[in-house]
């Protein structure tokens, strides 16, 4: 035999080596040898089970509620692992007992097998993508997180410049770009977002012959801090309840129905009929809605907290307001509106948190394009005086009488609106976030001539112009 | 493959599930949904599939116990219930039990639910559950709570599989092992599904068969015995033995993919 179908068992056969797992499938407690699979392949007890084809069978026995046994063949980088488990679903988790636990060693995999596998993670994993001309400029770029949408914003502005123009490559001083082998796999680092970054370049066109192109991924080994990427704030709660305990399971069910719906809509799994598809985009549209709630209630209790507090940093206003503009071009786009922007090259020194004022901005900014008519246009001027920054977003909406300029500002307040998402939190929680960095959050409007929102923060005055 | 007896067999085959599905309402209650249920069955995704193998692996039992492979008894299985362990005889005396109730019930087309994976009886219990409503509930519950993927036949064979230790070598001997053991091995070994290992293994796919054993990891003298023994109208060129066995799980995985 050139390789013996199933090797001696590397650890003593072992009968019924039990574990448990809770009700959302996560791995509470595991004898040996699972305990040692379940760390190898990266997992944690308690933790999500981290073996795929036990996932698979937990996952499989809770939904449909039957006794499974199965053989499991799993993998975790160095050995193959066989064994026989048998699971058996309760109210509150699954037991599993495993036996006939073999392993034996992983045959070498050949260099362009790994490489096809590498690939296809990076592209599963990459938050930015881009198509590249031959000389490895932008010929267009998307974001798939919050985190990139900025730079894919400024990318896709900016088309037919090279896409190093826009990173920063650690530790090279060379000019950019260079032969895109030296970049492929290289280190990159992004304004505005803390995690390393990594550029993935595939070239496009015959193999062999000169590239016609390339696909540009970008993608990090380090998760999103989970709650910063859907909202800045939620990520420094730490010791409260929504944001500890209700938001965390409530956030993965959610993005699941979304993710699922968006499959459905778009068609991905198979031809639909028109009716079908609209149907999913109403439940992906319902999701966003919660999910926008369940950050609306976990910053409502940062803010409300005792201990709250902000850290100021010198910061310049239209940066904030230009990243704002862009992170909702796409929006404004589809609904014919025109976000007039501070320009670059105009600036305004002042004395907040970047992250906050940028959420209170994209608040304005997002009501703004909720309630202004469509082909509208949606201004963010800037304002300099007696010390003190100001930031103003009007719109040509409705606008508000003075009754409702009053109430705007209260918490769950709605002003008779339903069915649009709105939590009537946002203004809320914008405000308690302005008058937490020493400045204010005001409106004047008058009906029908639509309304204007200015924040005000400490203007940095040593370097003030 | 898709001759016209095992499509016959797998026709009667999901025509006696339904029966056996419905009969816990009560013999009216079966005439009265039988037809509705059989039809739900047959659009039921992968059981026809499933059915079709198992209307295949009785037809091979069948002809290979015409060349004396014993469908119920093979050697092996006899070995594992003189064994001195009493849990594995007990094991094996449980397959042997299961294995004749697989050949008796192929003979006269008939299949029994408990022998199904547990994704197709849920599935096939959603289908009971979606089409008999209210009137149903209660044969749903029952149904769920008596079913256990141990006692199945595949659960078994598995089982038994698994605990052959230093003698899993021999399951890959069709003659020693019988068919159904046989079919278990290799699908353990290389980690493909069982029902397609059958079908390589039961006719017109020798080179599929030959990629499996390699992948199994059998050498190729004995690859070649074991197509000869299984497909005797084969003829492999002798090329088709030279593949390692990574080369050969490498191109099963392209062939799943592709």
């Amino acid at each position: 035999m050139t390789t013996p179908p199933l090797a001696p068992p590397s650890v003593p056969q072992v009968h019924g080596a039990i574990a448990r797992t809770d009700s959302e499938d996560r791995l509470v407690a595991a004898d040996e040898p699972l305990l040692g699979l379940q760390l190898r392949c990266g997992g944690d007890v308690p933790g999500a089970i981290a073996i795929p084809a036990l996932r698979e069978a937990v996952g499989k026995a809770r939904a449909l509620g039957l006794r499974i046994a199965r053989p499991i063949i799993a993998q975790d980088g160095a050995e193959s692992v066989t064994a026989w488990v048998e699971i058996e679903p309760a109210v509150d988790g699954c037991q599993i007992e495993l036996r006939h636990w073999r392993s034996r060693p992983l045959p070498v995999e050949d260099e362009a097998a790994i490489a096809r596998r590498k690939l296809a993670v990076e592209r599963q994993i990459a938050e930015l993508h881009a198509r590249l001309d031959a000389r490895q400029n932008v010929l267009y770029a998307a974001a798939e997180s919050t985190e990139l949408a900025a730079l894919a914003a400024r990318m896709d502005s900016a088309r037919g410049r090279p896409w190093t123009d826009f990173v920063s490559i650690p530790g090279s001083a060379h000019q950019q770009p260079l032969h895109w082998r030296l970049l492929d796999g290289a280190p990159v680092a992004v304004e505005g977002s803390a995690r390393p970054w990594r550029a993935t370049l595939v070239p496009v066109g015959l193999p062999g012959s000169e590239p016609a192109g390339f696909e540009l991924y970008l993608g990090s080994d380090l998760p999103a801090a989970s709650q910063s990427e859907a909202n800045p704030v939620a990520a420094q709660i730490r010791a409260r309840m929504i944001g500890r305990e209700v938001a965390p399971v409530l956030r993965q069910p959610i993005a699941r129905i979304i993710a699922n719906a968006e499959t459905i809509r778009s068609r991905l799994a198979g031809p639909l009929s028109e009716e079908y598809s609209a149907y999913a985009a109403d439940i992906a549209t319902a999701g966003q809605h919660l999910l926008a709630l369940i950050d609306d209630l976990t910053d409502l209790e940062v803010v409300e907290a005792d201990d709250f507090s902000t850290a100021p940093d010198r910061i310049d206003l239209a940066e904030v307001a230009r990243q704002a503009a862009g992170i909702l071009g796409v929006k404004a786009r589809e609904r014919g509106i025109v976000i007039d922007a501070p320009r670059p090259g105009e600036s305004l020194p002042a004395v907040a948190e970047f992250r906050r004022v940028l959420q209170v901005l994209l608040n304005l900014v997002g009501n703004a394009l909720r309630y202004a008519p469509e082909g509208s246009q949606i201004w963010i001027r800037l304002e300099d005086e007696a010390g003190l920054a100001r930031v103003i977003v009007a719109d040509q909406g409705p606008g508000l009488d003075p009754a409702q300029q009053r109430k705007v500002f209260e918490k769950f307040e709605r002003l008779g609106r339903s069915g649009d998402g709105g939590s009537g939190l946002g203004l809320y929680i914008s405000r308690r976030l302005a008058r937490a960095m020493g400045g204010d959050l005001t409106v004047d409007s008058a009906p029908g001539q639509g309304a204007r929102f200015v924040l005000t923060v400490p203007g940095d005055l040593p370097v003030s112009r | 493959m898709l001759g016209e007896e095992p499509i016959a067999r797998t026709r009667a085959m999901v025509a006696s599930l339904t029966v056996e599905l419905l009969r816990p309402l009560g013999e009216p209650e079966v005439a009265v949904w039988n037809d509705a249920l059989g039809a739900a069955l047959i659009d039921t995704a992968g059981l026809v599939d499933h059915v079709h193998a198992l209307a295949v692996e009785g037809q091979v039992l069948a002809r290979l116990a015409e060349r004396g492979i014993d469908p119920l008894l093979p050697p092996l299985v006899q070995d594992r219930i003189s064994a001195s362990d009493p849990q594995l005889a007990g094991l094996a005396m449980t397959l042997m039990a299961a294995q004749t109730r697989f050949v008796r019930r192929h003979q006269r087309m008939e299949l029994a639910a408990a022998d199904l994976p547990a994704d197709l009886f849920g599935a096939a219990i959603s289908t009971l559950a979606r089409r008999t409503a209210d009137a149903g509930a209660e044969a749903v519950a029952a149904w769920r709570a008596g079913f256990d993927e141990r006692r199945g036949r595949l659960g078994l064979l598995a089982q038994l599989g698994l605990g052959l230790g230093d003698d899993f070598a021999a399951a890959l001997d069709p003659a020693q092992a019988g068919f159904s053991l046989f079919v278990t091995a290799v699908s353990l070994l290389t980690g493909q599904d069982r029902d397609e290992v059958l079908l390589a293994a039961a006719s017109g796919r020798p080179l599929r068969l030959a990629l499996l054993l390699a992948a199994a990891g059998l050498e190729p003298a004995a690859r070649e015995a074991v197509i000869l023994c299984l497909q005797p109208e084969a003829s492999p060129p002798p090329h088709w033995f030279l593949v390692d066995s990574h080369q050969a799980a490498e191109l099963l995985a392209q062939g799943q993919g592709g």
